[in-house]
């Protein structure tokens, strides 16, 4: 990115942040005192058990919802709103089924000062690397569900957000297709530098693709956070090497000691 | 062009089993005739209707009535639709208003149109753009109010507010609603130019009916029931070949993949 913030500072930072949401009349905590710091090009995975905050942390980032307390800031600005500096895809691939593929993919170009030349040029590329050249202009709904997806994906990370967050992106497709998604993102992220945030409830998931895991527990309570140490590009066959069972046990006894 | 023949013969068919029985009806069920005319007469009463020159301008003046509510009262209604859809002081200014208008039946503002607007263009124009308001209003509000929450997210994280927001995402997601609202629109304003045109005009397919009625000619009547129901039926399949040409994906969605 074009602007001047120096490189080895954190890129995101969450301090002290706390979000909460009305429950009859009280103000019940969803998120507690998070702190959090995320560097340029980091893949952070996000688990827990339901109700622990997991998508209110993305929204919150996002700039859909305000915390209560706390700040977070992108390359030391506060956000406050929605923009494109924040890419975010969920789990309901909510595409513009007015618009074809391309215009999908394009809307975020759109709204930036790009010539119709370089929209184009960005769009051409980002359809060859999910696939769809050939259905640019079809309508969405007349994909599957991975190809929504992958969609998304690239209408998300076509003007290049520094971050990139994902809730549950892929929990509604079948597996083979989740491993294919997995190849697609992770090229995403590695073309990019993009720092993403990867909300799963899929330990495997969140072990095969992220260098860091956020263990959230239930009510936002503290929260403590692991490395991953294997080695990239892991091949799915890792998953049934000792190390990665131990430590998914670990993560798993982790969060099922809170429930 | 086999399966054609055959959707055509389907369509068909019920209504040749009706014209059947409306002559079985005439001959053998003693009705007076003056009173149930033969299909063939009601065809002949068409013809001199169109040979004469007034159905096409019965025609013309109805559909003007009918067009140019559907064009105000459409135009009003998703106007005003998007704002009380979309701020909510406008909601609880005029929603209650606005619920209370739809809940009486559209016609029934007839006879008091004529007292104040008297029986020229502007008072049927009036009862039409009235008919037509209601239901675009009521579908635009409540289609742009119920959009996804993750559609306008989505959108706002890409970079889009103010105008493109509403142009370029809102609306569009409420479309399949708006255009609901407008098709029951057509249906109520073709009730009300009938009506309209019934209670005092001097042209139009509602004139044609009532002095048909007065003179005692059922053959008359008929015809004009016919063109009625030709109208009619021609109204919405226009207009949804009109949105699915304009709007290819709406049916799209219907569909399963």
């Amino acid at each position: 990115m074009n602007d001047s913030y120096p490189a080895n500072k954190p890129l995101l930072v969450y301090d002290q942040l706390t979000v909460t949401y009305l429950s009859r009349g009280i103000r019940i905590a969803i998120l507690e005192s998070l702190s959090l710091k995320l560097e340029t090009g980091e893949f952070l995975a996000i688990v827990g058990p339901s109700g622990c905050g997991k998508s209110t942390l993305l929204n919150v980032t996002a700039g859909f919802k305000m915390p209560e307390s706390g700040t977070i800031r992108l390359k030391g600005k506060l956000i406050s709103k929605p923009s494109l500096q924040i890419g975010f895809v969920s789990q309901s691939y909510v595409l513009f089924e007015w618009l074809t593929v391309e215009d999908n993919i394009a809307f975020g170009l759109q709204s930036q000062k790009h010539s119709k030349k370089e929209i184009r040029q960005i769009v051409d590329n980002l359809l060859e690397v999910i696939g769809l050249t050939a259905q640019r202009a079809y309508y969405p709904a007349q994909l599957s569900g991975g190809m929504q997806q992958r969609v998304a994906l690239a209408r998300s990370i076509a003007s290049e957000p520094p971050v990139l967050l994902l809730d549950e992106p892929f929990s509604a497709l079948d597996s083979e297709t989740r491993i294919k998604m997995h190849e697609l993102l992770l090229r995403l992220w590695t073309d990019h530098n993009t720092t993403i945030l990867f909300v799963t409830h899929d330990i495997e998931e969140a072990l095969i693709l992220a260098d860091r895991v956020l263990m959230l527990e239930k009510n936002g309570k503290p929260v403590s956070t692991r490395d991953i140490p294997f080695i990239r590009p892991r091949p799915r066959s890792i998953i049934h090497t000792e190390q990665f069972q131990i430590m998914a046990g670990e993560i798993l006894s982790h969060y099922e000691t809170l429930t | 062009m086999k399966y054609k023949a055959q959707q055509f013969l389907k369509i068909c068919a019920p209504f040749a089993l009706m014209i059947f029985f409306w002559i079985i009806a005439n001959r053998y069920s003693g009705v007076n005739p003056a009173l149930l005319p033969t299909p063939l007469e009601v065809g002949n009463a068409l013809k001199e209707f169109a040979i004469s020159g007034n159905l096409l301008w019965d025609i013309l003046w109805s559909l003007r009535r009918a067009a140019l509510g559907l064009i105000f009262g459409g135009l009003l209604g998703l106007f005003i639709g998007t704002i009380t859809g979309r701020i909510n002081a406008f909601n609880w200014l005029f929603s209650p208003l606005f619920n209370g208008f739809r809940a009486l039946p559209p016609v029934a503002i007839v006879p008091l149109v004529i007292v104040w607007a008297g029986l020229g263009e502007s008072g049927k124009v009036f009862v039409t753009t009235w008919a037509a308001f209601f239901p675009v209003w009521l579908n635009t509000h409540s289609g742009v109010s119920s959009v996804d929450k993750g559609i306008i997210w989505a959108a706002r994280s890409l970079g889009a507010r103010g105008s493109r927001l509403l142009f370029g995402v809102t609306l569009p997601a409420a479309l399949s609603q708006i255009l609901v609202g407008f098709r029951l629109a057509i249906s109520t304003t073709l009730i009300c130019v009938i009506v309209a045109e019934m209670t005092g005009a001097y042209v139009g397919l509602g004139f044609r009916l009532q002095i048909s009625y007065l003179v005692f000619r059922v053959d008359r009547m008929l015809a004009c029931l016919v063109v009625l129901a030709i109208i009619g039926i021609c109204a919405d399949r226009l207009f949804s070949l009109v949105t699915t040409w304009l709007f290819p994906w709406i049916k799209l969605r219907h569909e399963p993949r």
